[in-house]
């Protein structure tokens, strides 16, 4: 069962979390009641007949009777606030609840029998299907590219100051060319132009490196036929192109205690994006990606600062990073801090990118104290006084000065080349 | 910084400019067919050399060192709480919370200080969330500008150059130290002041009223500004000796023939009506003609306001009658609505408690205009066995009200007074038709929340809820907020007993 934090946490807005702790109250519903895998009850509304809300505990997917268009709604954090105070007592799960637990297990194994039961002649079909698909893919991709050098060149040749790179119009109509062409990874470096013109100062050094990686992206897929797997499998991630389980290296998997460094999440357009940062004893990296729909909420996969027995394996690169958790087994041995210098966590991160140009995030782990100049400008500083500059001056950074109260910890965070972005922090 | 160069020439474009001077290794790069391609290789390298190469700058000074802590955290069960009624983002509780730990010598821990510090409204809640936040709360004030507060400007300063609201709030403390030199300033420049500013600096006055501030008030009672008179002669009747309670009361006492009832005779009440407003009268602040919507006439409403100028006690030396008495005259009289109106707004003045609980009680008060309504309820709350009254008020009335009564008392209310507005609250409740009771008393629910004593925990299951209908929203809000209160004040305690 959550606690009430984590159970705040779900809630798709302040207004919902306020609205779930009115209804967390027994006098609000009827037929509350758990057993191992639900937790369910009845709740007064404006409707006729009470809302059926239900909560599988071991997803927290959750479903309940009313309209609101909110995910979830506020009966079912209320109904979890109930269950996480305790003041919910175990009971048989009622028709509602056992029928919708069913109509679950039902859609799961309709999705595998679709995988597995297949004949050969169907299987080859499909896979020369899919053969054609990517053939078709790449003439298309071919094509976007060569059309964006083409852009791209007759704009630094009659000049980027003559371009109206304020206008997000004309950087989204670029970028949704390249969603057409199937290059998505491009269409991100492109709208990341239009943010930096309407917010650096240095705009065009800005936009020029990232015209530069987008024309190495280019020069390299001329030519990708050569390329070893490794630096393919690079190229085809910073063009945006979704890997599948054939770019696990399942025979390389790794089990052992990892720390998790930090959780990120970030916005795309449709979906939300998690970066969860493991690393274990040796100083392994991982890089564990969590995607959902805009608008549902994300399972947290880790706890920062917590160690977990994982069982890990990578995709290929030429530098692997990006893994695909297999297993989680409990009980694991506690990994300490990797914490390092500025200048060897830099060292890292030039490694890392010599091994993939277009690589945009690592996670760095420094020991050191939070300082902030005259400015107000945040930096981590190691014991040789070396710094490295931090994101914004946003609420996480008071939240890390107060935790740390300015003494040298070791905190961990995502390094964009520019600023470090805290994760988190562990007293040295 | 090869990559300004680049984007120097790409600023200007290819065509037009001339390429940089370049690195060897970025030379070797260009494509003369076409430098714009080239450039973009060139741009490729050297950010990417940029990036790799990235050193870092040196390290700013170190910050001040964090004092030790003299307070322990609150606990985490206080904590969670705490947590949840920060997500409410309720200025109110939040006060509340931090005085309570202020007192048992508990800080907040570090999850929740900064963003306290952050989401603080203004300079006085900021200061309680610093001295709930111990040392590292100081701390973190210390460091970050946008949280410390700007050192006070000098008095003289703030009295030349400040604005209206400052040179008010500055006139307002001064007053507390020293009534006397304040009404001085005032005085001083009070002339050349705009209208509507005059007005705003006599309620200044309000506090710490005294005799020695006649003669100023009376001055003012020239200006050329009704308003301005007015607000000056409701100070003036506030003072029992002054000038112009005195002039109120050589006009008045003619107006009213008293006859004191005996055995064989009933007592009797003869009222003759001012014939005019004179000018005197006007300076007083009277107006010559009665409000929009005065119900009665213009002789009446100048009798009222006569009447409110004057301590009402007067009334009772002059007759050798008491305030019920006197009061009592007045129900069936053809001018008993102006009567009963300038005593009540006179006791209001003089808080003749005496008199304004014979207004509570035949519920007369109920009738006026909002205004001396709210009159009414702030001088029962300020006498100093408030909650005794109000407490036999709602006893005596239980199908009333009294929003105003209750928001008038001073919070959080005493146990007994909690136990007692409770019960009249449920009783209320459990009376009124469903349809309606969460709207009509949602005000009452909702000052009772804060108010009531925090340690006695609400029984919910007296309550009537339809169990077909919705949610009441009112009650629901009510039990969930004094929950929180109740629920952070037991686990606060809890950790301040000596175990």
């Amino acid at each position: 069962m959550l606690d009430t934090a984590a159970v705040l946490a779900l809630a798709p807005d302040p207004a919902s979390a306020k609205a779930g702790q009115g209804l967390a109250a027994a006098r609000h519903w009827s037929e509350l009641g758990h057993d191992d895998d639900c937790l369910w009850g009845l709740c007064k509304g404006s409707g006729k007949d009470p809302y059926q809300t239900r909560v599988a505990l071991v997803d927290v997917s959750s479903s309940c009777s009313c309209p609101s268009r909110k995910f979830p709604c506020k009966h079912v954090i209320g109904l979890l606030l109930l269950g996480a105070q305790g003041a919910v007592a175990r009971g048989a799960a009622p028709a509602y609840v056992s029928e919708w637990m069913a109509k679950k297990l039902e859609r799961v194994e309709r999705k595998l029998k679709a995988d597995t039961e297949r004949t050969p002649e169907q299987l080859a079909k499909a896979a020369a299907a899919a053969d054609k698909r990517a053939e078709s893919r790449q003439e298309r991709r071919a094509e976007g590219l060569a059309d964006l050098r083409l852009w791209m060149t007759d704009l630094v040749r009659s000049g980027l100051a003559s371009a109206p790179v304020t206008d997000a119009a004309f950087w989204d109509s670029r970028a949704r060319r390249l969603v057409d062409a199937q290059i998505p990874g491009l269409a991100r470096r492109l709208q990341r132009c239009y943010q930096h013109a309407i917010r650096r100062a240095d705009w065009p050094e800005a936009v020029l490196r990232e015209f530069g990686l987008i024309e190495l992206a280019v020069a390299a897929h001329g030519q990708i036929e050569s390329l070893p797997a490794a630096q393919r499998a690079d190229l085809e991630r910073a063009l945006g192109v979704a890997q599948g389980a054939d770019a696990i290296d399942i025979e390389q998997a790794i089990e052992d205690d990892f720390l998790c460094l930090g959780v990120s999440t970030e916005s795309l357009e449709t979906v939300t994006l998690q970066r969860s940062w493991w690393c274990n004893a040796g100083g392994k990296l991982a890089l564990v990606l969590n995607f959902t729909a805009n608008g549902l909420p994300l399972q947290s996969v880790a706890l920062p600062g917590r160690s977990e027995r994982l069982r890990l394996a990578w995709y290929a690169g030429a530098q692997p990073l990006r893994a695909q958790l297999l297993e989680r087994a409990a009980a694991p041995q506690p990994v300490a801090a990797p914490g390092s210098s500025v200048s060897a966590a830099l060292l890292q991160f030039a490694a890392a990118l010599a091994a993939d140009p277009w690589l945009d995030l690592l996670a760095l782990s420094v020991r050191g104290c939070l300082r902030i100049d005259a400015r107000q400008n945040a930096y981590l500083c190691d014991d040789q006084d070396q710094a490295l500059p931090l994101g914004a001056m946003d609420a996480d950074i008071w939240q890390w000065l107060a935790r740390s109260r300015g003494q040298r910890w070791c905190f961990s965070g995502e390094w964009d080349g520019e600023r470090l972005h805290l994760l988190h922090g562990w007293p040295a | 910084m090869s990559i300004a160069d680049l984007a120097r020439w790409a600023l200007l474009g290819t065509e037009r400019g001339a390429a940089p001077v370049l690195p060897a290794e970025l030379t070797a790069l260009a494509l003369p067919d076409d430098p714009a391609l080239g450039l973009l290789r060139q741009a490729a390298w050297a950010s990417l050399c940029e990036r790799a190469g990235s050193l870092g700058p040196v390290a700013p000074a170190p910050l001040p060192e964090c004092p030790p802590e003299q307070w322990p955290t609150i606990s985490a069960g206080a904590a969670r709480v705490l947590r949840e009624i920060l997500i409410r983002d309720d200025p109110r509780l939040t006060a509340e919370c931090l005085g309570l730990m202020i007192a048992s010598r508990r800080r907040l821990d570090e999850e929740v200080l900064p963003r306290l510090l952050a989401a603080a409204r203004d300079d006085g809640a900021r200061a309680a969330v610093v001295s709930a936040g111990g040392a590292i709360g100081r701390w973190l004030v210390q460091i970050n500008p946008d949280w410390t507060q700007p050192a006070p400007a000098s008095p003289d300063a703030i009295w030349s150059d400040g604005i209206l609201a400052q040179r008010l709030d500055w006139l307002r403390r001064q007053r507390q130290l020293d009534a006397d030199a304040a009404r001085e300033r005032l005085a001083a420049v009070f002339a050349a002041e705009p209208p509507a500013a005059r007005v705003e600096w006599l309620a200044t006055l309000a506090e710490h009223l005294s005799q020695r501030d006649e003669a100023f008030l009376d001055a003012v009672l020239d200006d050329r500004r009704k308003e301005v008179r007015r607000a000056a002669a409701a100070l003036l009747q506030r003072l029992p000796g002054s000038r112009l309670v005195e002039r109120a009361w050589s006009l008045a006492q003619p107006l009213l023939v008293i006859g004191a009832g005996g055995w064989l005779r009933k007592a009797s009440l003869e009222v003759h009506l001012p014939s005019a407003c004179s000018a005197a009268m006007q300076r007083d602040g009277i107006d010559a003609k009665a409000a929009a919507g005065y119900r009665g006439g213009e002789r009446s409403y100048w009798l009222e306001e006569l009447l409110a100028r004057v301590p009402p006690r007067r009334w009772c030396e002059v007759s050798g009658m008491d305030a019920a008495a006197l009061w009592a005259l007045t129900r069936k009289h053809e001018f008993g609505d102006a009567l009963r109106r300038g005593w009540l707004r006179a006791a209001c003045s003089a808080d003749a408690l005496d008199w304004i609980e014979l207004a509570l009680t035949d519920g007369f008060w109920l009738q006026q205009a909002p205004e001396l309504a709210q009159q009414v309820a702030t001088a029962v709350g300020r006498a100093a066995n408030a909650e005794q009254r109000i407490a036999a008020y709602l006893r005596a009335h239980p199908d009333q009200l009294p929003d105003i009564l209750l928001d008038a008392l001073a919070t959080p209310w005493s146990p007994s007074f909690s136990q007692a507005a409770l019960a009249w609250l449920r009783q209320r409740w459990n009376a009124l038709a469903p349809k309606n009771r969460d709207y009509l008393l949602h005000a009452n629910l909702k000052t009772a929340a804060y108010a009531l004593d925090a340690s006695q925990a609400i029984d919910e299951s007296g309550w009537h809820v339809n169990a077909d209908a919705r949610a009441p929203r009112a009650l629901t809000e009510c039990f969930t907020v004094h929950g929180l209160r109740h629920q952070f004040l037991i686990r606060l305690q809890q950790e301040s007993s000596p175990s």
